[in-house]
């Protein structure tokens, strides 16, 4: 038995995305809080690459087999709405990176996924009326003209998001390691090579995309203190560096020291409740929190110190907290090193 | 004649020369206030002024609210002892402003400069305000709501993000005041994803005049939220108070400048003299 270069090529590629997805699958879904919805939505992304391999598979065997013609037409349905939601997930991945907010993504995304509800109606629509592509009876793939419509109304969603990012991401404090073009190029790349070369090399460069954003994410995660979701000690070296390099004006430091570490959690939630985001909270040692912040207003401080104080108190957690703030001609890496004790 | 200095403990026996409103504007934390009184107690002269930049790292600054006396005398008096009030608080400059000539003509002789033009208070009343250019008939989103309708950890923490931005609007010590010291109701806000975004706060004096306080958002949709919260309390206030209420909008920023300028086009405040002095 032999089997054609072309069949065997795109066949090594779906195989390739799927063992690649399902290892960032594994590796990710344990340390992924239900919470967090943008690591949720990663996750979405991944398991449907890992769908889209499957079937590609499964309709590569069938077409090369000759199998059932209704089997090709179910994995092409299925490839075709794992597509759709794909897009549509890139497009809230990437508006949760800018905008990290829920209730405003939500609002936007029902007007966004209006032309994909029509891909999908259309989707569903083909397999009655064959408009947008067909199989014959010899199983051989045939797209009528408007199949490019639908395709570009595809790409036009990933322009949306490129558009977007480029637009927002200076907002975004600097500490924000999401870089769109690590999640372009592969995707990119791959969508060239498929056009020039015919072999279906796109998926890998998603799948790619997806595996160095788990490296971002992996990264990201230590420097979390996983007990209580805020920044671990490994985050001063980071912050240190943005210090040093001028893109954070460090102002103040507010250290709180719990007497009882078994209260770090709750204190935690206090502290994320207390402070805007604007604000960054390291857990340096099991009992020590510190807030850092670009500014030194007096107000904020103040207001800070009032509701920690009083919530602590409801709580019954004994904490005590101290403030610094830089003086003016002060340089901000010195106060770093002095005031939370980081040594380089 | 002795200068006293006029603090919340004693404010009330000068409401006859100070009004409700400046009364209560004592008892907060930058306000300061010095009277002249007579042998007999009665106040012959009252000086009142502001603290700006205090908590923050810009320079201190003064503006007089109120500057009366029945004499040049006293005059000279309350100003000396404002001059060495403001060397212990660092103040490096103060502002002024009066319709009275004599009082400018006053400030003048001790260094001021001395502009005409017209006051940064801008006031109008409720009646106006159904002539603001805007369809005030537009959907109210549910995220719009009222300050009454969230939480004071949800207030607060949408304080520190102002502070720490350096917005205070017309308020200086906004860190310092109850919620309640604005109208709840009338004073309009934006809430997503548990959080404020947006806030209009309004606040009803004393003496019934509503006075805009503060008024930014943030986010993609900023300009829908302001939009919104404007048209929100607009209506509010329509509906609540009767026409004739005053409404002195603080013409403190270039922002609410330009913005009274697009929606009150013709408007003026009354005439006044302005000046300022290097401390």
């Amino acid at each position: 038995m032999s089997f054609n270069a072309h069949f065997l090529t795109n066949m090594e590629v779906y195989l390739a995305s799927l063992l690649l997805m399902l290892g960032v699958f594994v590796m990710s879904i344990r340390t992924t809080r239900r919470e967090d919805t943008k690591s949720m939505i990663y996750i979405t992304m991944v398991i449907l690459i890992i769908i889209q391999a499957a079937a590609g598979m499964i309709q590569g065997f069938t077409g090369e087999f000759h199998g059932p013609k209704i089997l090709m037409i179910l994995m092409d349905l299925v490839l075709e709405l794992a597509l759709d939601l794909q897009i549509l997930f890139i497009l809230l991945y990437v508006m949760y990176e800018i905008f990290e907010n829920k209730d405003y993504i939500m609002r936007r995304i029902k007007i966004y996924a209006i032309p994909l509800y029509i891909l999908v109606a259309a989707t569903f629509v083909n397999l009655f009326t064959g408009w947008i592509w067909y199989y014959d009876e010899d199983l051989n793939y045939h797209e009528n003209d408007i199949y490019y419509v639908y395709v570009l109304l595809r790409y036009f969603y990933v322009l949306v998001a490129v558009i977007l990012y480029l637009r927002y991401h200076k907002q975004k404090k600097n500490t924000n390691r999401f870089r769109i073009w690590f999640f372009a190029l592969p995707m990119v790349i791959g969508c060239l090579v498929e056009i020039f070369s015919g072999y279906l090399v796109f998926m890998l460069g998603v799948a790619i995309s997806y595996a160095v954003l788990y490296m971002i994410h992996a990264t990201d995660k230590s420097y979390i203190d996983q007990e209580t979701g805020l920044y671990s000690p490994y985050f001063l070296t980071q912050l240190y560096g943005f210090v040093e390099g001028g893109a954070y004006r460090l102002s103040s430091v507010l250290t709180f020291d719990i007497s009882d570490e078994h209260d770090a959690r709750a204190f935690s939630d206090i502290i994320r409740m207390v402070l805007p985001d604007e604000c960054d909270t390291i857990r340096t040692r099991p009992g020590r929190f510190i807030t850092v912040s670009e500014s030194s207003d007096a107000g904020y401080l103040f207001m800070t110190i009032e509701d920690v104080e009083m919530l602590t108190k409801e709580a019954g957690i004994k904490v005590k907290i101290d403030t610094a703030v830089r003086r003016i001609k002060e340089p901000p890496e010195d106060f770093f090193i002095d005031k939370i004790g980081y040594a380089r | 004649m002795t200068i006293i200095d006029v603090t919340k403990d004693n404010a009330s026996d000068f409401e006859g020369v100070l009004g409700v409103d400046l009364i209560s504007d004592l008892s907060r934390n930058f306000y300061r206030g010095m009277a002249s009184v007579d042998d007999d107690n009665v106040c012959n002269g009252a000086f009142v002024y502001e603290l700006l930049g205090v908590d923050s790292r810009k320079e201190n600054t003064s503006v007089i609210r109120h500057f009366t006396a029945e004499s040049d005398e006293i005059k000279s008096q309350l100003m000396d002892k404002y001059e060495n009030n403001i060397k212990e608080e660092y103040v490096k400059k103060s502002f002024y402003e009066t319709a009275e000539a004599d009082t400018a003509a006053f400030y003048e002789s001790r260094g001021f400069s001395k502009e005409e033009g017209e006051s940064s208070e801008l006031a109008i009343t409720v009646a106006d305000l159904e002539l603001l250019p805007f369809n005030r008939q537009a959907r109210m989103p549910e995220y719009i709501k009222s300050l009454h309708d969230v939480s004071v950890l949800q207030y607060r923490t949408f304080l520190k993000k102002l502070l720490i931005k350096e917005i205070r609007g017309a308020v200086e010590d906004l860190a310092y005041l109850p919620q309640n010291w604005f109208d709840r109701e009338a004073s309009s806000c934006s809430v997503s994803d548990n959080k404020l975004d947006g806030i209009f706060l309004v606040r009803k004096t004393p003496s019934g005049e509503l006075r805009p306080q503060l008024y930014t958002a943030f986010g993609p949709d900023y300009l829908k939220i302001l939009g919104r919260m404007l048209i929100r309390t607009v209506n509010y206030v329509i509906e609540n108070y009767p026409p004739y209420t005053k409404v002195v909008i603080s013409r403190h920023s270039k922002e609410v400048m330009a913005l009274t300028q697009r929606l009150l086009d013709g408007y003026k405040g009354t005439p006044c003299f302005t000046g300022n002095r290097d401390e």
